[in-house]
């Protein structure tokens, strides 16, 4: 089989895992030697059906095995979805920038999540708990719709007791028969509770663009500068590799200029997150 | 036409096939761009149009050939064989679609990038700017297409002057001349006896060299003949533009971005967002990727960022969600945005989107408009 730039490798699909009632976590066993860095994305490819761009939510540092999580959100989410575990899937990639994670040593990193956009920040999590001394603190503010809706649920008992790390949890809505120990409100209330310095913090945002809209208003307003807001942007892809034009912003191509900005690259144009 | 039973197109892809002058070309696999092979010291020599029916004849034995086929007003690209090689023209003005679907076709499969050689003959100046703003594309970016490198590496470059023009070019507003001044393999100038001939390349030197009796050292007269052709040719460009005083397209654009004659103004007014546009323009490459139902093989269909759910993402957030940001993308998209990341206009006034308009945009006109929105220096 001749190489391409637009040729998948081969992977298996071992497990999925339920997280909420539309989002699951994809466990893939690449068959050929497959890396990324913390911030990558992938091109997961269904064969004979359609492809879609996703950032793997697993450590960087675990090779033989990646893990995905996908909310189910159309025609390739919705097959991804019906799957078991046993299937042949594609991967293309990694693509696109990565988290500085170096440049984040000795200071302060505030990690604001939304929604599904957790996932990508898991990788992130799980590369900065690897060398946690080099942190001066870690904060994780997650924000999800109600409780329902919170991913990785199994994984908090453990990150609660892990030190240097502190957790800070909202939902927008809390339904009534349902328990919530956090906060009521959109992620940015999550802000006012979080102690950290801005002038020695990297905030790393992912989320929808409407949550990282207001989370990096927020951010500037608390004097974070925007050099130090570093923004995982969501576009419409299909290459990966800046030719196909779908993911431009401005003069950016997201795939390959990005993902991960820092705020002060993006500020120029209009408005980044519409 | 452009839907083989064994491919599977997600809803989007679906919403975007279209059959529109396809395909005026066979699929084919098509070595190293013209625009990437050495210039030389240019040698003029002068061929007749029997002895270049027979140097085609040459190029035949080795390459297919599609050249320029007159249809009606306008030129049609279309294969050439030994039997037919006599009616090949150079053609007055450019062909109605732009070459760059030799290598970029509107759907193509992607599966092992072959070489295959063959020729083009006919493409004008405005062409061979756009053929160098889709190699930006195509051979930049994080890695280089095999696919369209591959057929556009193989294919010599014949390249011609414009005789005439129509009246929706305007090449001369954005620096060009209407003949190829580089980057093609030979270039031919008609002249009334013939043809003046220069070659841009190693190849297309080679190939002239290979057959010396074919061509001889253009004298003179000849070359002065060609002068002056292409002076008039310049002239008929510039007047029929002369009501257009804009320059410096990029600054204009720039500067204009929160004007609101983009909305509220005319410019994007009548658009009927029917995609014409970006059909025609040889310097658009936007498409989308799709599954063949054979394992790893992938599609490739032309897309066009003036469709609505283009650059919508799953959540429904959209960055061009309104008519007028999306019309107002792909006048920044080439004049703007591919001047900074490629260092080269992606507008070569060739005027096709002007031609194929229903709501009538005029880009020389919208350029007017948005001129005078800008303080001028
Ligand atoms: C860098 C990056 C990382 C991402 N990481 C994750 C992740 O970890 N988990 C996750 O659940 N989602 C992630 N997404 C979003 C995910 O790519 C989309 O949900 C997915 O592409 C939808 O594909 P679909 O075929 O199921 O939807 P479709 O049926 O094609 O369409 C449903 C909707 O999604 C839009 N859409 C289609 N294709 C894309 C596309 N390629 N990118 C964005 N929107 C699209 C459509 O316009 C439509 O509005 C990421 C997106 C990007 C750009
Ligand atoms: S924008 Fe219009 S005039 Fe300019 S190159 Fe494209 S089709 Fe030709
Ligand atoms: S735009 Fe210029 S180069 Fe192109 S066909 Fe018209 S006159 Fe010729
Ligand atoms: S996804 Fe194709 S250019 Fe970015």
């Amino acid at each position: 089989m001749k190489k391409h730039i637009y040729r998948p490798i081969e992977a298996l699909l071992e497990r999925v895992i339920d997280e909420t009632p539309n989002i699951k976590t994809f466990v893939i066993k690449p068959l050929e030697p497959f890396s990324f860095k913390t911030g990558q994305f992938v091109e997961l490819v269904v064969p004979g059906v359609g492809e879609a761009p996703f950032t793997p939510s697993s450590s960087p540092l675990k090779t033989d095995k990646i893990e995905i999580t996908i909310m189910k959100a159309g025609f390739v989410t919705d097959r991804l979805h019906a799957m078991k575990g046993g299937e042949k899937l594609g991967i293309r990639g990694p693509y696109g920038t990565s988290y500085p994670v170096e440049s984040f040593h000795g200071k302060e990193v505030l990690i604001l999540g939304g929604g599904v956009g957790l996932a990508p920040l898991r990788s992130l999590l799980y590369t900065l708990l690897s060398d946690v001394s080099k942190f001066t603190k870690i904060i994780l503010a997650y924000g999800s719709k109600t409780p329902g809706d919170v991913v990785y649920k199994y994984l908090f008992p453990e990150w609660n007791k892990t030190r240097g790390l502190e957790i800070l949890k909202s939902v927008d809505v809390c339904p009534v028969d349902m328990d919530w120990e956090g906060e009521v409100g959109l992620v940015t209330c999550l802000l006012d509770k979080a102690k950290f310095d801005p002038q020695k913090t990297a905030a790393v945002v992912c989320g929808p663009p409407v949550m990282m809209k207001f989370s990096t208003m927020k951010l500037i307003s608390l004097g974070f500068d925007p050099k130090d807001i570093y923004l995982s942007m969501e576009a419409n892809m299909s290459c990966g590799l800046g030719k196909c034009g779908h993911c431009q912003i401005g003069e950016y191509f997201i795939c390959k200029d990005g993902p991960v900005f820092t705020y002060d690259k993006l500020k120029h144009i209009g408005d980044p997150f519409v | 036409m452009l839907d083989p039973p064994n491919f599977v197109y997600s809803p989007r892809s679906l919403a975007i096939i279209f059959d529109f002058f396809y395909p005026p070309v066979e699929p084919r696999r098509l070595f190293v761009p013209s625009s990437l092979r050495t210039a030389r010291i240019r040698m003029q020599y002068f061929i007749n149009r029997q002895n270049l029916s027979r140097f085609l004849l040459k190029v035949l034995s080795a390459r297919s050939l599609f050249a320029l086929k007159e249809k009606s007003a306008d030129y049609e690209w279309a294969k050439f064989s030994t039997d037919t090689v006599e009616h090949v023209v150079t053609g007055r003005y450019r062909a109605a679609i732009p070459p760059k679907m030799f290598f970029f076709p509107p759907s193509e499969v992607l599966d092992s990038p072959e070489p295959f050689p063959s020729a083009v003959l006919g493409v004008k100046s405005c062409d061979i700017r756009l053929l160098h703003t889709s190699d930006g594309i195509f051979l930049g970016g994080s890695a280089e297409d095999d696919f369209y490198k591959r057929k556009r590496a193989d294919t010599l470059l014949i390249s011609a002057d414009c005789t005439d023009c129509k009246d929706t070019c305007f090449c001369v507003k954005m620096g060009l001349n209407p003949w190829p001044e580089k980057n093609f393999d030979i270039n031919l100038s008609p002249i009334a006896e013939g043809f003046v001939v220069e070659c841009g390349s190693n190849i297309g030197e080679d190939l002239v060299r290979q057959s010396p009796n074919l061509f001889q050292k253009a004298i003179d007269q000849q070359t002065r003949e060609k002068e002056k052709n292409r002076r008039a040719v310049a002239e008929k460009v510039a007047a029929q533009n002369s009501r257009f005083d804009w320059r410096e397209p990029s600054e204009i654009v720039a500067a204009s971005e929160n004007s609101t004659l983009w909305k509220d103004g005319s410019i994007s007014k009548t658009c009927v967002e029917c995609d014409g546009c970006r059909w025609v323009c040889g310097s658009c490459y936007c498409f989308l990727l799709g599954e063949t139902q054979g394992f790893w093989d992938k599609t490739r269909t032309w897309d066009s960022c003036q469709s609505a759910g283009y650059a919508r993402v799953a959540g429904g957030s959209n960055p061009r969600r309104e008519k007028y940001q999306r019309l107002r993308n792909y006048y920044m998209c080439k004049l703007v945005y591919r001047p900074k990341n490629f260092g080269l206009l992606a507008c070569s006034g060739c005027g096709r989107c002007i031609e194929v308009c229903p709501g009538k945009i005029d880009i020389r006109e919208s350029l007017q408009k948005l001129s005078g929105a800008i303080p001028r220096k």
